[in-house]
């Protein structure tokens, strides 16, 4: 279903009937729309894609024209375009906060949960609520849990996080409300980079559980480029 | 040439055209949230449309400029001397140096605009040299200015420009903004899609950079069940359960979980800006060939006289 965002913006959005092929989807479009044509921004999400584009260079019906050749093309080619990124985690302690707690509420120990959440693969679904705030396909049904009544003031940046049944990497320091069970020394935005986030054009994502010695090591590193 | 703060301020802050490519990222357009009065100062400071400038909110600094250059405000009207001497705004004016401006309280609208002639000189940061304060970085200080910065300038070669008749803003403080029917915009009840386009809301005091709220009667969604985030744009209309309509302005998020309900068409979002605390506002809703006729009008006029400017 394609609908406007104003005049410079158009929006897919998956059917119901489609929602648990959506993720794919989105992102085979994705890749197909910047070969396509010169957009202002390609914006994926859950189930939508924002496409935005200048109309002094292209009008609503040709905006149109190149979103539904992605659509088809998705349809068609089933593409699995796969990039995977490993992301070492240090899981509980002062890096996860919330990991006890999780724990006993579960009826986990903690070798059982950092088991359950770092075993699959993780889609990256969207980027977009803040600068590296990446939102992951949905986390083990034992691990759901709500998220804070009153957010934290401050979730340090690379904070793995789960609310309900998703699970996420906060990008830079920001205040959340997301229970937190690790942290990943990588530098998941520098807007000083000459690529700012590892994530980008990312489509999957492997936590790889570290210890803190690690995790210190690995900070040091990026101290030192 | 450097410029000292004497006194920073509510949120005076270094912005240019911002970041318009890096939704994706989550990162907002950001940017002079009134980019056409920021691009309008820079024409009569002698300066290519989008050199950086000091954005001006509600209540201005004091700066005190080394050496001459030209200075030029647009936007709000905003109580401004040099040297104890009132100056006018829209036009630019000669500064000796040692001289020292005054800028008060804005007069109407919210956001004032200074250029200054050659452009602010700061690092570029993801392509743009303003200032994204959530993300601590831009701006040339990775926050609003403070007292004892100092800012430094481009040099220029002097080119002051006199602002063509209709060039610059009529801001009042009841705003009418046109806008397009958003992809939610059906799950309003009958009776609200009807308020929608008919009533004056009023701007509450939560207003920033990144969106407004508005206070009215409220908007009834016949879907109550939330929305799975989806994309948004700055002028973004949303309306979250409550009913209180919010507006995305310039550095809102790139994502979000509110319906959609309007969608403030291109030539007018750069209006966003000048909406005060306390103002009304009230939505036109136009369709695409409207839109399409007013950003060409508008399009026209300006790069008439800035070629390389656009909306």
């Amino acid at each position: 279903m394609i609908r406007p965002l104003g005049d410079d913006g158009l929006l897919y959005i998956v059917p119901e009937a489609k929602r648990d092929e959506a993720v794919p989807m989105i992102q085979t479009m994705t890749a197909k729309l910047s070969q396509i044509a010169e957009f202002e921004n390609i914006v994926p999400a859950y189930n939508s894609l924002l496409i935005q584009f200048r109309p002094q260079d292209m009008s609503m019906e040709q905006a149109r024209a190149h979103l539904e050749k992605a659509l088809n093309t998705a349809n068609t080619e089933q593409e699995k375009i796969a990039h995977s990124l490993e992301i070492p985690v240090c899981y509980g302690g002062i890096y996860g906060p919330d990991l006890d707690d999780i724990c006993r509420a579960k009826q986990l120990t903690m070798k059982e949960l950092i088991q359950i959440h770092s075993q699959p693969n993780y889609t990256v679904c969207q980027l977009g609520f803040l600068p590296g705030f990446a939102y992951l396909s949905a986390v083990d049904e034992r691990l759901h849990i709500a998220r804070h009544k009153t957010p934290r003031l401050h979730v340090a940046a690379g904070s793995v996080g789960i609310a309900g049944w998703q699970t996420g990497l906060y990008g830079i320091d920001s205040p959340g409300g997301w229970q937190i069970i690790g942290r990943t020394p990588l530098n998941l935005f520098n807007p000083h980079a000459a690529k700012p986030s590892p994530l980008i054009n990312v489509t999957q994502i492997k936590f790889k559980p570290i210890s803190a010695k690690t995790f210190n090591q690995i900070t040091e590193n990026n101290y030192e480029h | 040439m450097s410029i000292e703060v004497l006194s920073a301020g509510l949120s005076t802050q270094i912005q240019d055209m911002g970041r318009p490519h890096l939704r994706h990222l989550g990162v907002p357009h950001g940017g002079a949230a009134d980019y056409l009065s920021l691009a309008l100062a820079n024409y009569c400071a002698g300066n290519p449309h989008n050199c950086a400038g000091l954005e001006i909110t509600l209540s201005g600094p004091t700066l005190r400029f080394d050496k001459p250059t030209i200075i030029a405000l647009c936007g709000a009207d905003i109580d401004a001397k040099l040297d104890e001497v009132d100056i006018e705004i829209n036009k630019a004016i000669s500064v000796k140096a040692g001289q020292i401006l005054s800028l008060g309280r804005v007069l109407t609208g919210m956001r004032s605009y200074l250029a200054v002639a050659g452009g602010i000189d700061c690092k570029a940061v993801l392509g743009s040299q303003g200032l994204y304060e959530t993300g601590k970085f831009g701006g040339g200080f990775g926050r609003t200015v403070a007292r004892g910065d100092m800012i430094a300038v481009k040099s220029f070669q002097p080119n002051p420009k006199a602002l063509p008749i209709g060039a610059a803003a009529k801001i009042s403080q009841h705003h009418i903004l046109r806008c397009i029917k958003g992809p939610e915009f059906h799950h309003l009840d009958e009776i609200s899609r009807l308020t929608f386009g008919s009533q004056n809301f009023q701007v509450s005091s939560q207003t920033n950079r990144m969106g407004l709220r508005l206070n009215g009667q409220p908007l009834i969604l016949e879907q109550t069940s939330s929305m799975t985030s989806s994309p948004i744009l700055p002028g973004t209309v949303q309306c979250p359960p409550s009913g209180q309509l919010i507006i995305a302005a310039i550095d809102g998020h790139c994502i979000g979980g509110y319906a959609r309900i309007g969608q403030i068409i291109r030539a007018d979002r750069h209006l966003i800006a000048q909406i005060g605390p306390h103002h009304r506002v009230s939505f036109q809703t136009i369709n695409q060939r409207e839109a399409q006729k007013i950003l060409k009008q508008k399009s026209i006029f300006y790069q008439s006289f800035m070629p390389e400017f656009s909306f």
